[in-house]
């Protein structure tokens, strides 16, 4: 039997860039232990399988290690294929094992629902120095690093600026062993100092999960927009534009939308491009 | 007649409620369940198999085990009789409160309230569809919590807002504590989802504080009904679980009679 897998780019900026992604469609006969073996053959972070139902699809992701509840950017390149074969255009609801959730394809655009914040800290800044191997007067004490999750448990950590961004080269073992302790998926580091005008951050998502560096990260982009509103540094209803995947030269672009009021966070939506780039045939 | 009352767990709540249901005149102790029945003190009646509950005639069966026993058994043991779920957090779990909702349709299914201030409003609200959103704030010395979150309860020297999120995800990380909320999640029809649960901690605080927001619906004029709840409980230093709760979840269980199919919190 032979599958065949989607291989797309979720939020590029501009046509180059983005973070890849495997989706398999109809996954009805699949069962977890080949969509894993599928997941680790086509060796992307993550690998969507799409099922039909009534109301949308039921979509479970795997990275080549793991099944992971949701996936930002697996969504977004999962309904971009969905456009590319025309099967996709309006408002969707998609089951995941993280609760069900929205997803509106538009003229090659999709944006994704999001849970509601859960906001889980402080944690020391040492601590988060230590594990990303910086020092620690480059992480900023306000707001604290801390646990943030629409779907997916992150910990948020604010360097000063680009340079101390840029020059993180975590130890992955500490990244992984730091995952376990804190029951997250790994750190998301942040600046507000940002290379393209008109973006509100520039961001790196060390993934304890996957083990590497993700070039866009679709859930811990609206976990970060909740932040930022949470903590006056954005507006519910702003487009914020959150940069991306520059460090292992794929650069992406995420964009969010907070509603609701800063005390009471009712909506996340996180949008982007996805492009078709293959189609693989794995026996 | 004597209700006769099956307890599923025989930890030290399960033997607490085990003596007292003997000394009652109005209860009746049909069995007693342990995943060690070797613990299970001599001369009590013994329930090898949870599928033979029904062998015992239970009127009542009460889970004190584990939210793992709620989860695989509840369903089942509602088609035998009443049942009272001990821990609420079992039902953060959406597969088991979904199985223990759909299966409550000939015999009921009671929680106990807990330290929830004002079920009563929440239950009132509910009925006149005038309950449009819930907070629930609990504050604690951080000893008395049993948290397997990120937060590192060690490194906190003042008052700290550990958690602000749904009420779901911290029952799972602190399952031991938040029943009050769970009972609010469940209690208010709003779900584990959109009930809003704070977490604070106070290194030395001398008390266990639940604060209770209840919300009315947005009027046009932008007003909105708001009631306010609180509770402040002095706390022994570095208990969990102590005698009143005990005596808490007796009475809870001495009111779980006679309300018919469906949920009820007692």
């Amino acid at each position: 039997m032979t599958t065949t897998v989607y291989m797309a780019r979720a939020f590029p900026r501009g046509e180059a860039g983005g973070n890849p992604a495997g989706v398999v469609m109809d996954a009805e006969g699949l069962d977890a232990a080949t969509m894993q073996a599928i997941a680790r053959e086509v060796g992307v972070s993550e690998t969507a399988f799409v099922q039909s139902t009534p109301d949308g699809h039921r979509v479970r992701f795997f990275t080549p290690r793991t099944e992971v509840a949701l996936c930002g950017h697996g969504t977004i390149a999962t309904y971009g294929v969905l456009a590319t074969q025309g099967l996709a255009d309006g408002t969707y609801t998609m089951h995941t094992p993280a609760g069900p959730q929205s997803v509106t394809v538009s003229e090659g655009w999709v944006q994704m629902s999001q849970n509601p914040p859960l906001f889980a800290g402080p944690l020391p800044v040492d601590r988060i120095a230590s594990v990303l191997g910086i020092d620690p007067s480059d992480i900023l004490a306000e707001p604290a690093p801390q646990g943030v999750s629409t779907g997916l448990l992150k910990i948020h950590a604010r360097v000063v600026d680009r340079r101390a961004l840029d020059g993180i080269d975590p130890d992955w073992d500490a990244i992984a062993r730091f995952g376990e302790a804190t029951s997250s998926t790994g750190i998301f580091a942040y600046t507000l100092e940002t290379a393209e005008p008109g973006h509100t951050a520039r961001c790196r998502n060390f993934s304890s999960a996957v083990g590497a560096e993700d070039p866009a990260t679709g859930t811990a982009c609206g976990g970060l927009a909740s932040l930022l509103v949470r903590e006056g540094l954005a507006q519910p209803g702003e487009e914020l534009r959150f940069e991306q995947g520059d460090a292992v030269g794929r650069p992406s672009t995420i964009r969010a939308v907070i509603s609701g009021s800063r005390g009471r966070i009712t909506g996340v939506r996180v949008s982007g491009r996805a492009v078709l780039d293959a189609v693989r045939t794995i026996a | 007649m004597a209700r006769r009352v099956g307890i599923i767990g025989f930890g030290h709540l399960g033997q607490f409620l085990t003596e007292r249901v003997q000394e009652s005149p109005d209860h009746e102790l049909a069995f007693v369940w342990n995943r060690s029945p070797e613990k299970i003190r001599e001369g009590l009646p013994v329930l090898e198999d949870l599928a033979d509950a029904a062998s015992m005639t239970p009127d009542l069966i009460v889970e004190v085990a584990h939210p793992v026993v709620a989860k695989r058994h509840l369903a089942s043991l509602l088609g035998v009789c009443d049942v009272m779920a001990g821990s609420p957090t079992a039902f953060a779990d959406a597969d088991t409160e979904a199985a223990g909702r759909a299966a409550c349709t000939e015999h009921g299914l009671y929680v106990a309230k807990g330290a929830l201030p004002g079920l009563h409003d929440v239950r009132e609200m509910v009925a006149n569809g005038k309950l449009h959103g819930a907070r629930i704030r609990m504050t604690k010395p951080p000893h008395s919590l049993r948290y397997s979150g990120p937060v590192d309860l060690d490194a906190i020297t003042e008052e700290t807002m550990i958690y602000d999120g749904p009420v779901r995800q911290l029952a799972g990380w602190a399952p031991n504590n938040v029943n009050t909320m769970c009972v609010l999640a469940m209690a208010s029809e709003l779900g584990f989802d959109d009930v809003k649960a704070e977490l604070v901690v106070i290194p030395d605080f001398g008390f266990h504080l639940v604060e209770v927001e209840l919300c009315g619906p947005p009027r046009a004029d932008g007003k909105q009904f708001k009631l306010e709840l609180k509770r402040t409980n002095p706390a022994a230093i570095g208990a969990v679980t102590g005698t009143a709760t005990y005596q808490s979840f007796w009475r809870s269980l001495q009111r779980a009679e006679g309300m018919g199919p469906g949920v009820h919190f007692v």
